[in-house]
């Protein structure tokens, strides 16, 4: 649980190493290191031009033809939209005017290639970079990829896309291009020196059902090819030169880990109901279409939480309308007869901007509903899209990032007129589409109760919830051990908020963080929350807890909780509760302890 | 030679996509192309050269096509430029 720990146990060099836990599993393999970084590039005077031409063609046609194939696997898997970026990097390594500067110098000057390329490469980064646009600063690094990708040709390390046997794959950072050829590949698992539990690569080794650990800062200086490794992708541990007594350990605890986990599948079909009869809705947060197939095998009760940003990360652009459609067709097809809830772009803060554009205080700036009230076009056109989509199934709208009253109201009036536009066209929306809120702004959650008023649900975002309560700032290493969901005033506005929308009538749902954490579970039932939306993965677990669990005793359970002042207090009762009631869980999911335990 | 002066209109600007579409366009003409920006110029057949101006939103950039079908060449460019790449 804690990213930044490493740990020598003295047996035999073993090395274990705490990161994000990406993606469930367990692997118990060898390490196959791909590196990214290192290419030294030495300045060398050349007898033979020619050879050097020779070399300098050969990898660029290896370039394109490597390239190429990528190109082809993400146009299949990915779509046309997110394969473009690897067309431009086609174009680039076949630039006739940039190569043909190259091939000048190494002729006039008598130098190798890769000092001419690593030269006039280098001089375009820079160009770029000087820039003041951020868009444009970050293009540099494309253009370093085609850099890097050549270089690597020419000193004829091969990117290891084809092994022989089932490696682990550790590396600095998966990029989307590695995630797709590795995908093609029989990988045990992914290990990562970068990257967050919401990566392109973290999502797409959840799809693709592969153990993946994250985050850990410098797991590839700890590794050669061929050692021995085993990942945790449950708990975010990796054990490097594991003994054989670990070995063991783990791969009794992958046995029951595996055990459990098709325990929880075979039944994740059925409802979310207690044991006296209160059902509740799991439903599953999405990022990408490819996560679209998980939807039935996990249970999900509809997606409560689809984002819609990475649309703009995919596209580099804002999508227009019909490509939205599309997309949002798709999902609304996937999950039937449930429902999808859209929430409205929440651009900013710590996601993407699409605009040059930097502020201070990003997370108290324009973002979420501030920035699409700022355009409405941008906004009604998405309306339209989703609009369009709910005739295909149910749809609903969610905003982000509202912290008043008004913002709900001048949102709603821009719904209405996407609604008219098409309605004028003739175009068919299902009219008594429901629209909800994103309670994660303290004033929205003391408002709550009026917001719940003019809308029909409410979900809570508790990553940023907790942030702005506590006013800590998440991505801030030194006081980042001070952000605590399970801190009393956080649980409290929780309890707050679902009152709120339970006076005025309405469904309270959660779709942050916390609904996916097994720990939190019955205290959020017996506080009378309706809808749990987390990654798809946790949901068998939510519902097995949930259908063991009675009601009335849960709430008595929230009660007391309610009362206690510390969260140390809170989060050492609800641990004893998980590991009394449902001890399995505890030890896949959340224990630090031994790893003795055998079932 | 033909030259003009465009306008950058899409809200990113000539990023990547554009730039590659550019470059696709420019490929259907003999005549040779040149972009200008505040006194740096690039060859318009180059996707490097051209992302390297960094042109965003609002910039000025002057076209310059020299051979047997400038003209044609600079029309289709500039159509190219006013429906801002075909982007929002």
């Amino acid at each position: 649980m804690n990213p930044e720990t490493s740990e020598h146990s003295g047996l035999g060099g073993e090395i274990v190493l705490h990161g994000v836990a990406a993606s469930p599993g367990i692997a118990i393999g060898k390490v196959l290191l791909m590196k990214k970084d290192g290419i030294v590039v030495e300045e060398r005077t050349v007898e033979d031009p020619s050879a050097e031409l020779d070399r300098l063609q050969k990898s660029i046609d290896r370039s394109s033809y490597e390239l190429d194939k990528v190109y082809h696997a993400a146009f299949e898997k990915i779509g046309v939209d997110k394969a473009k970026i690897f067309e431009a990097q086609l174009l680039m390594v076949s630039d006739p005017i940039f190569f043909d500067t190259i091939k000048g110098r190494i002729v006039r000057e008598k130098k190798n290639a890769d000092f001419v390329v690593d030269d006039e490469f280098s001089r375009q980064v820079e160009q770029l970079r000087h820039s003041g646009n951020e868009i444009f600063r970050q293009r540099a690094l494309e253009i370093e990829d085609v850099k890097n990708r050549i270089l690597r040709n020419l000193a004829e390390a091969k990117l290891k896309s084809k092994f022989e046997g089932t490696p682990i794959i550790v590396t600095s950072e998966l990029t989307p291009a590695d995630a797709v050829l590795l995908s093609r590949n029989a990988v045990l698992g992914y290990v990562s020196d970068y990257g967050g539990a919401r990566s392109h690569a973290s999502i797409l080794s959840r799809s693709l059902g592969i153990p993946a650990v994250v985050g850990l800062k410098e797991a590839t200086k700890h590794v050669h090819d061929g050692m021995d490794i085993v990942i945790d992708g449950y708990r975010g541990v990796v054990v490097i030169q594991p003994s054989e007594g670990t070995i063991k350990k783990y791969g009794d605890r992958k046995r029951w880990c595996e055990q459990l986990d098709s325990e929880l599948l075979s039944e994740a079909s059925e409802p979310a109901l207690t044991t006296d009869g209160r059902r509740v809705s799991i439903e599953a947060n999405i990022e990408l279409l490819e996560e679209l197939p998980l939807l039935r095998p996990h249970g999900a009760d509809g997606i409560g939480l689809f984002r819609t940003e990475p649309l703009i990360i995919d596209a580099d652009s804002i999508p227009d309308e019909e490509v939205q459609y599309q997309t949002f067709k798709k999902a609304v097809e996937e999950a039937k007869p449930n429902a999808v809830v859209f929430r409205t772009f929440d651009i900013g803060g710590d996601k993407i901007f699409v605009e040059d554009h930097s502020e201070q205080n990003p997370f108290l700036g324009w973002r979420g509903i501030r920035m699409m009230l700022d355009r409405p076009e941008l906004l009604k056109d998405q309306f339209r899209a989703i609009l369009r989509a709910s005739v295909h199934g149910k749809c609903k709208i969610m905003y982000p990032m509202v912290s008043s009253v008004e913002e709900v109201a001048r949102a709603n009036e821009i719904l209405e007129e996407a609604k008219n536009s098409l309605a004028a066209k003739n175009i068919a929306f299902d009219k008594g589409i429901e629209v909800g809120v994103m309670i994660e702004i303290p004033s929205a959650a003391l408002m709550s109760e009026e917001i719940a008023r003019h809308v029909a649900f409410l979900s809570i975002g508790t990553n940023d919830l907790t942030q702005y309560l506590l006013a800590v700032d998440r991505t801030n290493e030194l006081v980042a051990n001070v952000f605590d969901e399970f801190h009393p005033a956080v649980i409290r506005t929780i309890k707050l908020i679902i009152d709120s929308g339970h006076s005025a009538g309405i469904k309270v749902a959660m779709c942050g963080e916390m609904a996916g954490n097994p720990l939190a579970t019955v205290m959020l039932l017996g506080m009378g929350l309706d809808e749990f939306s987390a990654v798809s993965s946790v949901l068998p677990v939510l519902k097995k807890i949930i259908r063991e669990t009675n009601y009335k005793s849960a709430r008595k359970f929230a009660r007391q909780l309610l009362k206690m002042d510390s969260s140390e207090e809170i989060k050492k009762v609800l641990l004893e509760y998980l590991k009394t009631r449902f001890e399995r869980i505890y030890y896949t999911t959340i224990s630090e302890e031994s790893l003795d335990y055998q079932i | 030679m033909v030259q003009q002066e465009v306008v950058v209109k899409n809200r990113l600007g000539l990023h990547t996509r554009p730039a590659a579409s550019l470059v696709k366009l420019a490929a259907k003409y003999k005549s040779e192309l040149f972009l200008e920006r505040d006194g740096y110029r690039v060859n318009g057949k180059s996707i490097i050269g051209v992302m390297t101006l960094a042109a965003e939103q609002g910039a000025r950039i002057l076209l310059m096509v020299e051979g047997e079908d400038e003209q044609a060449a600079l029309a289709a460019l500039v159509d190219f430029f006013d429906r801002g790449f075909d982007e929002p």
